[in-house]
């Protein structure tokens, strides 16, 4: 008897049917538009089969330093030039500061003043795990990508990016809840 | 005929061959140099071409207080003594900015007022995922490393959470 070919849909459960991973070169993001741009370079899989899950995750650390009031940016992740999912609100910066007054000057006036301060400089670990469904076997790209949300100019940098794609079948437990 | 043992290398794709999970220790540090967060793990893997899937979270937190320069804690996968991954800046900030207000005018008793903001109790999650192929079976000795880059500056690592899956190599990059 000729031996079955043993694929995907005769073994029980998911299949981790293929994976590629890609350490992001560290990136500067300078946007004038507040539009994103790419961090270090993109993966690009083939799923083998059109019902497959593209399991991404992604790790790196974050700096920005801006001063000001309300500095966030996001981080995202883009699958063919479009946005699968996104971590916003990153960074943040929140002021600072108190009354004070001051006895002086012609007359012994006295000022009333307030001092505030921004948080700068901010770094932070950033990462997320995403599961895209493609539905075809079209070559996917997939990058990460960053912009600054509230203010145009405002340098984000990402470094130590590390980005991992899995095609995982969808076996017969997928989606469940057991 | 006697069936033939179904191994990794007869079924498509890649295989989950090991998985292993293992809750760290807390530790407060305070070390510029790096500090092993917990315990390391030691994974042997069962192929040479197996890719080790390393994914870890936890939680910084600093009280302290401190101004005038920029304080960060850093993160660092270590396998078999050697960095395989660093996250440097992984919490905290710069210090903020510290202003000076000219008033000077000593004939009226106005002087210049400086006032100089601190920051502290940051606190925040942290993640890493790294891959790391180890080319051969044996014992792989994995580490969570963390650093502060200053001496002074205390931080509490908490809730660590290592997994390391040993992932079998057919089908890696394959399209």
């Amino acid at each position: 008897m000729a031996l079955t070919k043993v694929t995907k849909h005769i073994v029980h459960g998911s299949l981790l049917v293929q994976f590629k991973y890609a350490d992001l070169s560290d990136t500067s993001i300078t946007s004038n538009t507040q539009t994103y741009q790419v961090v270090g370079s993109a993966i690009t899989m083939t799923p083998q089969y059109g019902d497959s899950i593209l399991e991404c995750t992604f790790s790196a650390s974050y700096e920005h330093d801006q001063t000001g009031s309300d500095s966030q940016y996001a981080i995202s992740l883009f699958v063919n030039g479009i946005e699968e999912y996104e971590h916003t609100q990153l960074g943040g910066g929140p002021t600072g500061g108190n009354s004070f007054t001051q006895h002086g000057g012609e007359h012994d006036r006295v000022y009333s003043n307030i001092f505030h301060s921004s948080f700068r400089d901010t770094k932070q670990s950033v990462g997320w795990v995403h599961n895209h469904t493609p539905g075809n076997t079209n070559a996917q790209v997939v990058d990460v990508r960053g912009r600054s949300m509230d203010n145009n100019g405002w340098q984000l940098y990402v470094r130590e990016g590390f980005l991992i794609v899995k095609e995982l079948s969808m076996g017969v437990n997928s989606g469940s809840q057991n | 005929m006697a069936l033939t043992k179904v191994t990794k290398h007869i079924v498509f794709g890649s295989q989950l061959i090991a998985h292993y999970g293992k809750d760290l220790s807390d530790l407060t540090s305070s070390s510029s140099s790096y500090t092993r967060w917990g315990e390391a793990v030691i994974f042997t893997p069962q192929y040479a071409d197996s890719h080790l899937e390393i994914v870890f979270t936890g939680s910084m937190f600093t009280g302290s207080n401190f101004s005038g320069t920029n304080r960060y804690g850093n993160l660092a996968i270590r396998v078999n003594g050697t960095d395989e991954y660093v996250q440097e800046g992984t919490m905290g900030r710069g210090a903020t900015n510290v202003g000076t207000f000219h008033f000077y005018n000593p004939r009226f008793s106005q002087h210049n007022v400086r006032q100089e903001f601190h920051h502290q109790n940051f606190g925040t999650g942290v993640y890493a995922n790294h891959i790391h192929a180890p080319g051969t079976t044996n014992p792989q000795t994995v580490e969570i490393m963390m650093s502060s880059d200053a001496g002074q500056y205390s931080i509490q690592c908490q809730d660590g959470y290592v997994t390391i899956s040993e992932i079998a190599g057919n089908h890696h990059d394959l399209t």
